[in-house]
């Protein structure tokens, strides 16, 4: 039996193949990708020093910040968040037909049919990015590293809902391609820190919608300031991504394809 | 042995009309007119193993809502469905690792790669063992001669070639059961003859069962042991393919040497005009079963010369357009 890992890793490689089978298209892709994720830390630079900045954040420490959002958002998309995309073009033709007949959980299919190889860059830039930062930041101590590593895993949760959110939305009122857009106000919100925003917007962005988990508190806890924070958002996560399996796999039961 | 126990299968569609405009599309979006189809109603049927079987119906009859309930796809509004001791749309999983489905117009190719590879990541979903693999991809590359095709792009194949490496995939895991929607469509006559040559050896050799919907008629008279005809949701024939070539009725062409005397002709009961092909030459349809042919040939042949006389059974398409319109 191919473990799910496996498979993964598989039909990740395969898509990257596939993608790969227009050269020129491919590079030009990923370069403009990575260049595009830049502009967010130039933006910032420009920000940092030509006006009072963020209030209690160094450049370097807003920088991973910023690098730990690129990570947890580049590795969303590149992993997961493409159900949204391919959610749309699936349903419209019928297609998802052709993930129902393989004899594994469709979502995990789904998942796998929808790597996104060039935000493999977007990923790769977080990473570097967040080095990079880290490098000019003193005393970082491992276990504020292990609690923002964890803490950004429950980012990469806070996503996965929005994803299995979306594209039961998708699966109910088939061809909404605003749902992208919506996606990615969501995500901005989390690429500042939580302190230059009003105290309600703060706690709705921490306990409600905690988008706050996917680069401003992990970066906290890296930079060895844990809060009950980390708690609370975490705790809605958990909620967040049962609630939206339990959505996703009830939509899905109404499919009803396309085509005689 | 029954493979497929299908009883008082149902499935509703809720649709939206609207009338034509954009004043309509407008107005559709405040107040819609519901309407209910009901693709699926009370269908019952049972398929035994190693037959192949004609799904048959015109456009929006409900032949691919059951097949797409057959194969787990959709969940039905009740009813129940046994396929080898699994209930599809429950047991998918592991149902669905038995069974192999090709769309004849949904491809599980990879476009931009080689068939090869996606029939290697085939593997990997389907857990298919090396050694396994191995032979059942070196004998379908040699039944469906494949092997200067799959290294290919997709994108570079004719429909045919694809269509041939589409069947690779749905086979590959060896599966009892082989839904096939539409297979031929859109193919010439050479890939037609490759497929269907396919279908019936390994239905021989290898005891799989097959279902086919298809509208071409040429498929189900070449393959198909029986034929279900499905209409408005419902299952109005279901029988040998044999007993859609109308037992009782043929096609008796006639060529004189003289003028047809059409009146004459008319008053002949239980013989109907189809067509008149020339002064000379008539098309007859016969109700044999209360006219005989030698009788037939007789009344004709009484103070006229035959030149030509010709008879065939009616094709199946007329049975099947009678079953369509009732």
């Amino acid at each position: 039996m191919t473990s799910s890992i496996g498979l993964w890793l598989k039909s990740a490689l395969t898509h990257i193949a596939s993608r790969m089978a227009y050269r020129g298209e491919y590079f030009i892709s990923l370069i403009s990708m990575f260049v595009l994720e830049l502009v967010g830390p130039i933006f910032t630079y420009i920000i940092y020093y030509n006006s009072p900045g963020f209030a209690g954040w160094t450049f370097y420490q807003v920088l991973l910040l910023q690098g730990i959002f690129l990570t947890v958002k580049g590795f969303s998309f590149m992993s997961f968040l493409g159900i949204i995309w391919n959610s749309n073009i699936t349903l419209q033709r019928g297609e998802f037909d052709l993930t129902l007949i393989k004899p594994r959980n469709p979502l995990f299919m789904f998942i796998c049919q929808s790597f996104d190889a060039e935000d493999t860059a977007k990923f790769v830039g977080g990473v570097l990015l967040s080095l990079f930062a880290i490098f000019h930041i003193p005393a970082i101590n491992w276990t504020g590293l292990l609690i923002g590593l964890v803490a950004m895993m429950l980012g990469v949760g806070f996503f996965f809902s929005m994803a299995l959110f979306f594209s039961s939305f998708i699966f109910r009122f088939i061809r909404s391609m605003r749902v992208y857009d919506v996606l990615e106000i969501i995500a901005m919100i989390g690429n500042y820190p939580k302190s230059i925003y009003p105290k309600l917007a703060g706690t709705l962005f921490t306990a409600m919608l905690p988008i706050f988990i996917v680069a401003a508190i992990p970066a906290k806890a890296i930079l060895g300031e844990v809060t009950i924070d980390i708690l609370i958002s975490g705790i809605s996560v958990i909620v967040l991504v049962a609630l939206a399996l339990y959505t996703w796999f009830s939509t899905i039961k109404k499919y009803s394809s396309a085509g005689g | 042995m029954k493979i497929i126990e299908v009883r008082e299968l149902r499935k509703i569609f809720k649709s939206y009309e609207r009338g034509e405009g954009f004043i309509e599309a407008t107005r559709s979006l405040f107040r819609r007119k519901k309407r209910i189809l009901k693709a699926v109603n009370n269908v019952d049927f049972s398929i035994n193993e190693g037959e192949i079987v004609g799904f048959l119906g015109p456009n929006g009859a409900g032949k691919s809502t059951t097949i797409k309930i057959m194969s787990g796809v959709m969940y039905p509004d009740s009813g129940s469905v046994n396929i080898m001791g699994y209930v599809p749309w429950i047991d998918r999983k592991k149902y669905v690792a038995n069974i192999g489905v090709v769309f004849g117009q949904k491809s599980q190719l990879f476009w931009d790669l080689p068939p090869v590879d996606s029939f290697y990541l085939h593997k990997s979903i389907f857990s298919v063992e090396d050694d396994i693999f191995k032979e059942e991809l070196e004998k379908l590359t040699k039944l469906l001669s494949i092997n200067d095709i799959m290294k290919k792009p997709t994108r570079q194949l004719s429909l045919g070639e694809r269509m041939r490496c589409e069947f690779v995939m749905a086979m590959l895991h060896k599966p009892r059961i082989v839904f096939l929607d539409e297979p031929t469509i859109g193919l010439d006559i050479f890939a037609k003859e490759i497929i269907r040559k396919f279908i019936k050896r390994t239905n021989k050799k290898e005891g799989t069962t097959f279902i086919i919907t298809s509208h071409d008629l040429e498929d189900i008279e070449h393959l198909c042991d029986r034929v279900i005809v499905i209409n408005e949701g419902r299952i109005v024939f279901n029988d040998k393919t044999t007993k859609l070539k109308s037992e009782n009725r043929k096609y008796v062409t006639i060529k004189f040497y003289n003028k047809v005397n059409l009146s004459k002709v008319k008053k002949i009961k239980n013989v109907k005009i189809i067509k008149k092909l020339s002064d000379y030459s008539l098309k007859l349809e016969v109700d044999t079963s209360k006219i005989s042919l030698n009788e037939i040939i007789s009344v004709f042949g009484n103070g006229k010369k035959i030149e030509d006389l010709d008879i065939s059974n009616p094709p199946i398409t007329e049975t099947i357009k009678k079953l369509y319109r009732a």
